[in-house]
């Protein structure tokens, strides 16, 4: 495995979230002053924020960036 | 200066539809469409021809500021990345950036590399004349490398003495040269901006920098 390969597999609940809060993907965007196409990516998998917006998005769900983000181990060796 | 160097930078990108004006004009008067003979439209063309190089002037400015003052940078930086079409509006789209700016270094570098190698290697298949045919063969091929620096036809004087001193339209530069000169200008600059940009991390990871105080409270 290559140094640049991630090692963890990173998944999120913030679809979960954002349903537990009654907010659309736009006005969660709005909030914490990113597009909505990086929403949809987050919650689609395709992109891993970086540690700023993970505490960013915490803070607006009012909970800790755990609760939201996970890392597993990688088994598959794949990126997704 | 900085107000100078805003309204340079809405100038460069604001320019631009009237440079296409000018490119078809330019077009319009080489296929002689007939009003392009009137005196009105010779005046528009020849003020759209001097915007044309005011606009790379200021072009030329803004890249020696960026050489020598980094304060201009993101200025000119901004009216590039508009003119090149790139958004970087949070940090998944620089990324995106950051990746696609990647792939276009390593190809075009390639590329660079290809037609360098493409003007250095000679390869010419010729016909014999007939009285020096071998065995039947009549064609020959000769392959080899030469480099030249300099382009031949640049600025030959007139023979009653009267010559061209300098022409920015003539460059003495071979197109092996250039090529040669913009390749090295990609990879200094890659090398130079890699420095910079890694010299932070460098004091990050100084094991004999004191690091923030870390308190498990």
């Amino acid at each position: 495995m290559s140094k640049l390969e991630p090692k963890l597999k990173i998944t999120n609940r913030l679809h979960v979230f954002r349903a537990e809060k009654r907010i659309s993907q736009e006005e969660l965007a709005k909030a914490i002053d990113v597009t909505r196409g990086t929403i949809v990516a987050i919650e689609g998998g395709d992109y891993n924020p970086s540690l700023e917006l993970a505490f960013r998005l915490a803070r607006y769900l009012n909970t800790d960036i755990h609760s939201i983000f996970q890392a597993e181990e990688r088994t598959d060796g794949k990126n997704k | 200066m900085e107000k100078i160097n805003k309204l340079l930078s809405k100038y460069l990108i604001y320019a631009v539809p009237f440079h296409l004006l000018f490119i078809a004009g330019a077009y319009l008067g080489h296929a002689k469409v007939p009003f392009m003979g009137l005196a009105a439209a010779k005046v528009f063309i020849d003020i759209l021809s001097w915007n044309f190089i005011l606009w790379f002037a200021v072009i030329v400015f803004m890249v020696c500021q960026l050489l020598f003052n980094g304060a201009y940078r993101s200025g000119f930086f901004e009216a590039i990345k508009r003119m090149a079409g790139v958004k970087e509006r949070d940090e998944r789209e620089a990324a995106a950036v950051d990746s696609a700016a990647r792939y276009a270094y390593i190809s075009t570098l390639s590329l660079l590399v290809f037609i360098l190698f493409v003007l250095s290697v000679s390869v010419t298949i010729g016909k014999l004349p007939p009285d020096k045919v071998v065995d039947g063969k009549t064609k020959t091929i000769s392959i080899g490398a030469g480099i030249a620096l300099w382009d031949d036809g640049a600025a030959q004087p007139a023979q009653d003495g009267s010559g061209v001193i300098f022409s920015t339209a003539r460059l003495p530069l071979s197109k092996w040269s250039l090529i040669a000169l913009i390749t090295a200008w990609h990879l200094l600059s890659f090398l130079f901006y890699v420095r910079r940009a890694g010299r932070t991390k460098k004091i990050m990871d100084d094991p004999n920098k004191t690091g923030p105080e870390v308190s498990n409270g």
